[in-house]
């Protein structure tokens, strides 16, 4: 199979890997070996594994240090390695998984909503009385565990997950927030007024969460949408969520100066 | 590049020849991010696209010539120039396109 096939075989999976392509060269024979052609390609997956070569050492791990940023960002783009070459470097990240912790009243909204997004919803919940399959048709999967539990479960939280924590419990908020806290995920919202707010950040840090870490933890959740219903709720979690994913404040576009699409240089 | 693989299979399953056309580059509002895939089998078949339409033909054209045992080609395409006729994005983005050969 070749390399482009591969790729694609990664697109099919759902799985995460990076194709770079030698897309043209400024200076031929120069700074890169004379064996860089473009068309040449190296395929890096998400547990760092590579097949081909783009023709010279150096530029191959030039091309591995890109391919492993821009597959977990999820963008595709031009960068530009040594000695003037162009590369392209493909990305293919499976659909973003959305942890919904909690199976409270408005959970079913949001994992509906996530699905109609695109996104992957997992909710857990210790409480199997909540986290029942009836009241979640869209999720990937529901975990009835403690967090550690679930999360181990789920593979661990990875660069690519998001969370979100409902569940009003201290006991299983706390429990989940630490673990969060201590992993890579790419946005961590909790529910809670300013004041349980200050409550909880008292209990992380008697439980030993370092003070930085507690400034990853978006809370009140979600944009300021001014929503009432559970629905409602669920829009402005998701829709900051899409936000964070995208770098984006969540603004309205009327008010805005920047550019509606995030467009590479 | 799943909006197109399914017809890519069939196409490389009877034994035609395909064309892979991507987005590399963009500028300004582009129709389609980079990594967004065309795909032309050499009987004429076309799945997907680089830009809602308004390259695509010019790309074909490239890619017909890839086919036939071409180099692979980075091309660009910036804003339309109505008077001139030129293929362009009427939108006012700037894209680049590579285009090459599909090994399964």
């Amino acid at each position: 199979m070749s390399l482009q096939g591969a790729f694609a075989e990664l697109v099919r999976a759902d799985g995460r890997g990076s194709l770079v392509t030698v897309v043209g060269l400024e200076s031929p024979g120069e700074g890169a070996g004379t064996a860089v052609a473009p068309g040449a390609k190296l395929l890096i997956r998400a547990d760092g594994r590579a097949e081909g070569t783009l023709g010279d050492a150096r530029l191959d791990r030039a091309a591995t240090e890109h391919a492993e940023e821009l597959m977990w960002t999820e963008r595709s783009e031009l960068r530009d390695g040594p000695g003037g070459v162009r590369l392209f470097v493909d990305v293919v990240a499976p659909p973003p998984r959305f942890v919904i912790f909690g199976a409270v009243d408005f959970a079913p909204d949001l994992c509906g909503m996530a699905r109609a997004t695109g996104w992957r919803p997992y909710v857990v919940d210790p409480r199997t009385r909540f986290a029942s399959p009836e009241r979640f048709p869209d999720a990937e999967e529901i975990v009835a565990a403690w967090p550690a539990e679930a999360f181990a479960q789920l593979g661990g939280i990875d660069r690519a997950t998001y969370i979100a924590v409902l569940t009003h419990d201290p006991k299983l908020d706390d429990a989940a927030l630490t673990l969060a806290l201590a992993s890579d995920a790419a946005y961590i919202g909790a529910m809670g007024s300013r004041r349980a707010q200050e409550a909880r950040r008292e209990r992380l840090l008697a439980a030993g969460v370092p003070e930085h870490q507690l400034a990853r933890i978006a809370a009140p959740i979600g944009l300021d949408l001014g929503g009432l219903t559970g629905a409602e709720t669920a829009l402005s979690i998701m829709a900051e969520v899409v936000a964070v994913r995208s770098g984006h404040e969540g603004g309205r576009l009327s008010h805005a100066r920047g550019r509606i699409h995030e467009v590479g240089a | 590049m799943k909006d197109i693989l399914e017809e890519v299979d069939a196409w490389t399953a009877r034994g035609d020849r395909v064309a892979l056309a991507t987005v590399v580059g963009t500028k300004r509002s582009a129709p389609r991010p980079p990594g967004a895939k065309m795909a032309i089998s050499e009987t004429g078949d076309v799945a997907g696209g680089v830009s809602g339409g308004c390259v695509e033909g010019a790309v074909a054209e490239v890619a017909e010539e890839v086919l036939r045992g071409g180099e692979p080609r980075l091309l660009h395409f910036g804003i339309a120039d109505a008077e001139a006729w030129e293929v362009g994005l009427p939108c006012g983005g700037e894209i680049d396109v590579y285009v090459e050969r599909y090994e399964p």
